[in-house]
């Protein structure tokens, strides 16, 4: 349910880092790369507002870094996409600006699932690292 | 397609015409073949690449004799299993050859049956095989409705070794099992793909018929395989498989329009995904109102 610490503002902008082939070949975000964790069935993002496009990267690599894994690029998106899908983010800091995209429906409703992430694939634009 | 002149294609449900049939055995036969009570087997059609037809067990086949020894054969069946096909195929064939001396060659979707609805006249692709005395090294396989001739089909069968239809999509399912066998290999926890996933996935590539084109495969995070057919972010149809016995689909075809379910993974594939893969093909947008 959302809280105290969601994120109201639809212009919000986001980002998902992405560490793995989760998109295509014409720079545009695979659904794939918005399904929640297993863990906690929450997509982890960062909020962007107030950083330039060089920070955005600096930032990219300090998570890969933290994920041990090669940085691939990022999918940024707006708050609007989140909410148009009646998910919503919610802060989750340390790390400063990491928040997750939560209120997803349970795991065994897998098609709900693709849909939504479909949806916010659909908004995201792909930036492959330099 | 080849049919004997002035016959009708025997599987077109409009233009069938229904021949008094006799029967020999479990056989019933098409009044072309002619038979005498003491032969042991049906005459082969006299005329190579000459079609000709019989039902078995209401089991529909067409035939025809090609480059000397072969028997190919098309059967169309109407909600009967796949088991049941093939065994048809043995009993039919077997009326020229030793059972023992046949082998059966899958062709394009080999593990699949389609059906065909006498009440709805929807046709789908359906199964093809062969079948060739097994000390025979080259290897034959039947034509299919679709206008290409047999002896086109036959040496371009010899020249691809028998390999799978779907060869290069099941490497590329392979080369992405292979590129998440790590735990945490997108980063955020994702398991490496199970087992189960890739046999529900080889599962669900058999079943695509040979007009779909192949999809996109993209491991997901939780042990999943995915399968896209993908025009761009708002036209896209997807399917994951977690296993061999369901599947889940989800599909955006414009700002308006969403298809979503799961069906089991069975031996046919399912008309949902059928219609989702052909929104996507065609190109079907809703467009915001």
């Amino acid at each position: 349910m959302e809280s105290s610490k969601s994120v109201a503002d639809p212009e919000e902008p986001l980002v998902r880092y992405l560490f793995q082939g989760h998109y295509r070949k014409d720079l545009t975000v695979k659904w794939q790369a918005f399904k929640p964790a297993r863990e906690d069935n929450k997509t982890s993002v960062y909020l962007t507002r107030g950083l330039d496009d060089k920070a955005v990267w600096s930032l990219g690599a300090d998570v890969a870094a933290e994920r041990n894994q090669p940085l691939h690029g990022r999918a940024d998106f707006k708050n609007e996409a989140v909410q148009r899908e009646r998910l919503f983010v919610e802060l989750d800091s340390p790390p400063d600006r990491h928040a997750n995209i939560a209120g997803w429906p349970s795991p065994e409703d897998t098609e709900q699932v693709m849909l939504m992430a479909q949806g916010i694939a659909d908004a995201a634009r792909m930036l492959p690292v330099a | 397609m080849i049919f004997v002149s002035g016959q009708s294609d025997p599987f077109e449900a409009t233009s069938m015409t229904q021949p008094t049939l006799r029967t020999w055995g479990n056989l019933a036969l098409s009044p072309t073949l002619s038979h005498t009570d003491s032969q042991l087997a049906l005459p082969l059609p006299e005329q190579e690449n000459a079609w000709d037809y019989a039902i078995v067990e209401g089991l529909k086949f067409k035939y025809t004799v090609n480059e000397g020894q072969f028997l190919v054969g098309h059967s169309k069946a109407v909600t009967r299993p796949f088991e049941d096909v093939v065994a048809g195929f043995y009993e039919f064939a077997g009326t020229w050859f030793e059972p023992e001396s046949l082998a059966f060659i899958p062709f394009i979707a080999p593990w699949v049956l389609y059906g065909w609805s006498d009440k709805t006249a929807y046709v789908a692709p359906r199964l093809s095989a062969s079948l060739a005395p097994r000390d025979v090294t080259a290897s034959v396989w039947v034509g299919r409705t679709g206008g290409t001739t047999i002896r086109t089909q036959i040496q371009s069968f010899k020249q691809q070794k028998a390999v799978h239809p779907r060869a290069e999509l099941i490497a590329e399912l392979d080369d992405a099992i292979e590129a998440a066998k790590e735990s945490n290999w997108d980063g955020y926890g994702g398991v490496p793909t199970t087992t189960e996933a890739r046999e529900g996935a080889l599962k669900f590539i058999n079943l695509l018929a040979p007009d779909i084109p192949d999809p996109e495969i993209t491991p997901g995070s939780g042990g999943e395989v995915t399968f896209d057919w993908y025009r761009s972010t708002r036209l896209i149809f997807s399917v994951s498989i977690a296993d061999t016995s369901r599947l889940y689909y989800a599909g955006l075809f414009g700002e308006n329009k969403k298809l979503s379910g799961t069906e089991p993974l069975g031996h046919v594939l399912p008309d949902s995904v059928r219609l989702g893969i052909s929104r996507v093909l065609d190109g079907i947008v809703e467009e915001r109102r």
